[in-house]
């Protein structure tokens, strides 16, 4: 066909044919899924049949192939996620007496065929078996293994055609279903990841299977492809997907079937529900290209959709102009019912769900917060496709310190989550409050597979802590450092798997040139404490002491350190007649004293006058004066008395 | 309601001791906190962050490290609220009493404090302590039952109809509760303020009969009675809008703002005291008009217990 014709034909199909243009690739496409699904929103049953092409991209003939089945983690109580959940996640309960509760899914068939589809087909019907690699739990149930007769040559794309059906669980945890709402999410017969050696950890002969089994806080570790998804729902539904929106036909007596498409992603979501109210908006990129959002919003939020557009456009904007570009067209946000909020939170490729209530005051910034952080995912798991089973402090970790830097540049440092009669908290200070506040900030290091964690901890080891150390680490570099850091870290690793070695040889890769070696050669003993290890930091100015000396004075100051963590530490002293003095201290003594002699006398001084220490359990120490002033006790002085005059006046008014 | 307004505002001794009482009690806690925070920010220059405004990492660290020092004080504040509860309940035979002296009450009058005798004050006072005591468990017996009721039947609502409504509907279901508990429990302590002046004028000494004539005479003259009750509750809440535009606009950032603040904040409560006694200067003007004297007309002296 000339490329006259060719032209005509496109401005006469207009967007369509520009839709199905052929993507150029940006991810090695791995495991690449069509999926035919249908809902049966009656019995919350989901029939479906897949067809995965799957790439051998290893040197590996291999012989078994591995899938996570994650919603037989709602079979039963013996499940490893029940187990480790009790069967409560984010404050909702699964309610164990109702059958209507509980999930699964259930292989039907599965047929593989060789050489993409073309070659010798082998039926693995009734060869599946049920593995449990992390915890040896044989009650669990959400991972299969399935050998093969011939084994997978290396380079050799296979096509697994396999039939499921699965019964969605009430919403208590992610996913499932609450009256007429459903989320649909770790709802397919998805491939482990075969890492070949080099890839991450992966440093014997052969490669090896990675596939975990879904515990109560992990769940994402899969390789990049395309998604082709048909989903029948009932005409009246609304339904969101990752993807594109391709085309819609209606089918049965009252069904519809739509086809999503998304390329390059690590796994497919999507939700379904007859009382959305849609909302549709578009980012345009300072740079050219723009994404579309739409918001599914329950209608008695809609008066907070703002709030929503307002926190997506303020992420894609930070993370464009900080980290890197998001590539794909589209961003859909979910607003999940109250009486369905187990599964707000959550983050799905290009797909989100956030979370809000009726009434909510813009000061609360609860909504703002969690459209910030799922958002950031988009990054912190899908593109940079870490494993969080065994890394989750990457995605997290990494999301978190993004959430309160987004949030406190976009709502202020002070006052981005709560700004609400006088009280005021910032995001980046609240991760560190989680983590400091811990009764023992020493209880263990962000590193580490989830389900090993501290029982309780893994919310402040893998979010709080590693926030705030990464705010840290900000401090020493500096943030433009920290910025090319995050950057090449993402120029390097996106549409891969990272793991923490990969990102500390970036630091230590820009970190001590850009720093003049001011910290040595390398930041391995950076991350030895903070992110291994379970160092804990606090520094004090212990003592500031003025001795005259002729016409001037012999001024001393000391620091303190505290704590068992070694950082280097600057410290500010400030003289009598104005002047200033900025010191600097490796921090690794128990004390240090300065010693100055000059003509004017110490005033006050401060150890880390930036916070660059972050983690620095004690800021308050930070600091000594020696003409201190009393006006802050006597403003919340002042206000106390008020307080308590009111509050018996209150009860005054009883009689 | 002008009069009883006038005839308040003119009993400057009277409110000086009410208020005096309000910050003695106050003092109790905001002292005794001055001193622990100035001591305990161990001269750090941390706190002077929450000039400006309030610093949450400051707080939240001081906090960490001196909560066993600020927890009683917080203690000591509820136990100062039941100490003025005690004391409320005591002063309110010495205010009515001043509403009967003659020459006070009579207009035109414009000497300040004509008549108040500190004696007499205290005397009416401990006179009537045991009488409004009965009434005080009288009416918080009402007060409870009343507004538990409200409140279990708001909540068995939103429970039993979660699955119907929405966030808003069941918002409005909660609101509707609470506001139903909330003139139950205003009615209630707004009888209870009129059971007082029953136990005054008319020497009644049954906690319970008081209450019972001070609901049928509030019920017949709802609007005379409640209906102002509300009136200054509105006053008062307006004056608490007030202080927080006040609040915001001036701030307690230096030493003049913090004066000037503590200012505002005593002349506040020196206006919720004023709308006490004026509230029970009212009932006692209203049921002296409308009421059903039945044994005992005030002469100004204090009725022997």
């Amino acid at each position: 066909m000339n490329r006259f014709l060719l032209i005509v034909l496109a401005c006469l199909l207009g967007g369509e044919v520009l839709a199905f243009k052929p993507t150029q690739p940006l991810s090695p496409r791995i495991a690449n899924y069509q999926i035919e699904v249908s809902l049966d929103p009656a019995t919350k049953r989901l029939t479906g049949r897949q067809t995965l092409r799957w790439r051998n991209t290893s040197d590996d003939p291999i012989t078994e192939l591995q899938f996570h089945l994650y919603l037989n983690a709602f079979r039963s109580e013996k499940s490893t996620f029940m187990r480790e959940s009790g069967g409560q996640l984010r404050g909702d309960y699964i309610d164990k007496d109702d059958k209507e509760a509980w999930g699964w899914i259930d292989l039907l068939s599965t047929r593989l065929t060789h050489d993409g589809g073309t070659g010798a087909a082998e039926n693995l019907t009734g060869k599946v078996q049920f593995i449990q690699p992390d915890d040896a739990n044989p009650d669990d149930r959400t991972v299969v293994r399935i050998p093969l007769k011939t084994p997978v040559r290396p380079g050799e794309t296979v096509a697994i055609e396999m039939a499921f059906r699965a019964k969605l669980p009430k919403i208590f945890a992610r996913t499932g279903f609450s009256r007429d709402y459903f989320l649909v999410g770790q709802w397919f017969p998805k491939i482990g990841v075969y890492e070949a050696p080099g890839t991450r950890y992966q440093t014997g002969p052969r490669g090896r299977w990675n596939c975990h089994q879904f515990h109560a806080h992990s769940e994402f570790y899969a390789d990049f492809g395309v998604y082709d998804v048909r989903i029948t729902t009932p005409t009246d539904y609304i339904v969101g997907a990752t993807g594109q929106l391709k085309t819609e036909t209606r089918t049965r007596n009252g069904f519809k079937t739509q086809h999503w498409h998304a390329d390059d992603v690590v796994d497919f979501a999507w939700t379904a529900s007859p009382r959305y109210e849609v909302v549709e908006d578009t980012w345009t990129r300072p740079s050219g290209g723009s994404v579309r959002i739409q918001l599914l919003m329950q209608p008695e939020h809609r008066a907070q959709a703002d709030r929503h557009l307002h926190a997506v456009k303020a992420s894609l904007s930070y993370f464009d102009r900080v980290l890197g570009r998001y590539p794909y067209p589209t961003l859909t946000v979910v607003d999940p019912p109250i009486h369905a909020s187990g599964s707000a939170g959550m983050e799905y490729p290009t797909f989100i769900t956030a979370g809000t209530s009726w009434g909510l005051p813009a000061g609360v910034r609860a909504p703002e917060i969690v459209t910030v952080h799922e958002f950031g995912h988009q990054y912190f798991m899908q593109l940079l496709a870490s494993n969080e089973f065994e890394e989750a402090w990457l995605d997290e970790g990494f999301n978190q310190y993004f959430e309160g830097r987004i949030m406190d540049e976009t709502y202020g440092p002070q006052t981005s989550q709560i700004d609400l009669f006088g009280f005021r908290m910032g995001d980046m200070e609240s991760s560190r409050d989680s983590y400091v506040r811990l009764d023992n900030p020493a209880i263990g290091p962000s590193f580490g597979n989830t389900w090993q964690l501290p029982d309780g901890y893994y919310g402040v080891l893998t979010y709080s802590k590693t926030a705030t150390w990464l705010r840290t680490l900000e401090g020493l570099v500096g943030r433009k450092t920290m910025d090319e850091i995050m950057r090449t870290y993402f120029e390097r690793w996106q549409f891969r798997h990272p793991n923490a070695q990969n990102f500390i040889d970036i630091v230590n890769q820009i970190a001590p040139a850009r720093t003049r070696f001011r910290y040595g050669p390398d930041m391995n003993w950076f991350f030895d404490q903070v992110l291994y290890g379970d160092k804990v930091c606090d520094y004090e100015l212990t003592k500031i002491r003025n001795r005259k000396q002729g016409t001037g004075y012999r001024s001393t100051v000391q620091v303190t350190r505290r704590g068992d963590a070694q950082m280097p530490i600057d410290v500010l002293v400030h003289f009598e007649d104005g002047k200033e003095l900025m010191l600097f201290w490796d921090g690794k003594a128990r004390t240090h004293t300065f010693t100055h002699n000059g003509p004017s006398a110490v005033r006050w001084a401060i150890a880390d006058p930036k916070q660059k220490l972050y983690i620095d359990t004690n800021l308050n120490n930070n600091s000594l004066t020696l003409a201190p002033s009393s006006a802050p006790a006597a403003k919340y002085a002042t206000k106390m008395l008020f307080w308590v005059q009111n509050w018996i006046q209150w009860l005054a008014w009883l009689f | 309601m002008h009069s009883p307004l006038l005839l308040t505002l003119k009993s400057r001794p009277m409110l000086a001791i009410l208020y005096g009482a309000s910050l003695a009690l106050g003092l109790l806690v905001a002292l005794p906190l001055f001193s622990t925070l100035t001591a305990e920010d161990a001269d750090s220059l941390a706190p002077l962050r929450m000039l400006p405004g309030f610093d949450y990492t400051v707080y939240s660290d001081f906090m960490a490290e001196n909560e066993k020092a600020v927890s009683p004080l917080l203690r000591v504040g509820r136990w100062v609220g039941v100490a003025y509860l005690l004391l409320s309940v005591f002063f309110a035979g010495g205010i009515l009493y001043r509403f009967t002296q003659p020459g006070f009450a009579q207009p035109g009058n414009t000497k300040p404090g004509l008549g108040f005798r500190t004696v007499d004050f205290w005397r009416a006072s401990s006179t009537y302590f045991g009488r409004y005591l009965r009434l005080l468990g009288v009416t918080g017996l009402f007060v409870f039952s009343a507004g538990l009721i409200w409140l279990v039947i708001g909540a068995l609502a939103i429970v039993a109809l979660t699955d119907t409504f929405t966030e808003r509907g069941l918002f409005g279901i909660g609101a509707g509760a609470f506001g139903l508990f909330s003139i139950a429990v205003t009615f209630i302590l707004c009888v209870g303020d009129y059971a007082k002046v029953i136990m005054f004028r008319d020497d009644e000494r049954g906690a319970f009969r008081a209450f019972g004539t001070a609901v049928r005479f509030v019920w017949r003259n709802l609007r005379a009675t409640y209906g102002r009750y509300w009136l200054l509750i509105g006053l008062g809440t307006g004056l608490f809008g007030l202080y927080f535009v006040l609040d915001e606009l001036i701030g307690m950032s230096n030493w003049f703002t913090i004066g000037l603040m503590l200012l505002i904040q005593q002349a506040f409560i020196l206006s919720r005291i004023v709308l006490k006694v004026w509230n029970l200067g009212i009932a006692y003007n209203l049921y002296g008009q409308t009421g059903t004297l039945r044994a005992h007309m005030p002469t100004g002296d204090v009725a022997p217990m």
